[in-house]
């Protein structure tokens, strides 16, 4: 695989999250997103968006019980305060999958890679599929500085950004 | 694909302080999560994914406590202490 790109200016965070089932990615992804969330908005990169989404949200409800049944678990004001914030937070997220050209606006967006020329900004990117160069080029050109590529295909173990 | 869980590449000669345990740790062994009130990233060990209450419970206190500023920080300081 050839995944060349101009060196970016500006810093992005890089975590390899490598598993060997669909079932724990999926698992590592909903536990990982909560807090990428509260960041901005997230893009996920993959080749069937229409099938992945509802893995993800169904996991996702999970996520939300898990924080209900701490909230209602303590008796300490701060934590249920903190803890219900959240949960309103988690509620409110919407997801959407991006099937045409036009990215449907959601706070959490499944996409194939060849559509990310629609996308608008975002803060984090999990790559579930590799990109081709020119897909990643223009995924990398709406993720803003300090961002974050969460990469679950390996990609950053190739150093795509050669000092050249 | 690894058999073998590998979680952070980022940077290995810069280290960061994991927002659960307070330890210093290389950003290779963290995982990036919400923003510090100034905007910064950050961080918390990889391994404490798996704890999730203790995940769950310290996000949540540190996401109000970078919200509401430093008026709660003495009492969510200590609740994410005792979590550590």
């Amino acid at each position: 695989m050839s995944l060349q790109l101009p060196r970016p200016d500006f810093p992005w965070y890089v975590e390899t999250h490598l598993f060997d089932t669909p079932e724990k990615i999926s698992l590592d992804l909903a536990r990982h997103l909560p807090q990428r969330t509260a960041v901005g908005n997230v893009v996920i990169v993959t080749d069937r968006p229409v099938v992945m989404l509802p893995v993800i949200r169904k996991r996702w409800l999970k996520v939300i019980r898990e924080v209900e049944r701490q909230h209602s678990s303590t008796l300490d004001r701060t934590k249920r305060d903190s803890l219900w914030r959240e949960v309103l937070r988690l509620r409110a997220l919407t997801f959407a999958a991006n099937t045409a050209y036009v990215a449907p606006p959601a706070d959490i967006l499944f996409t194939a890679a060849e559509h990310a020329q629609s996308l608008g900004t975002y803060q984090t990117l999990y790559l579930l599929s590799s990109p081709s160069a020119t897909d990643m080029s223009a995924l990398l050109k709406n993720l803003t500085p300090n961002g974050l590529i969460a990469d679950y295909v390996g990609l950053a173990a190739l150093d795509p950004w050669p000092n050249t | 694909m690894t058999a073998t869980p590998v979680i952070g590449t980022h940077d290995p000669q810069i280290h960061t302080t994991c927002i659960i345990c307070s330890h210093t740790i290389p950003l290779a062994t963290a995982v990036a999560g919400s923003l510090y009130a100034d905007g910064s990233q950050a961080f918390a060990c990889s391994t404490h994914l798996d704890n999730r209450t203790q995940w769950i419970t310290t996000w949540a206190l540190f996401d109000a406590h970078e919200a509401f500023g430093n008026s709660a920080r003495p009492i969510v300081q200590q609740l994410m202490e005792q979590l550590a």
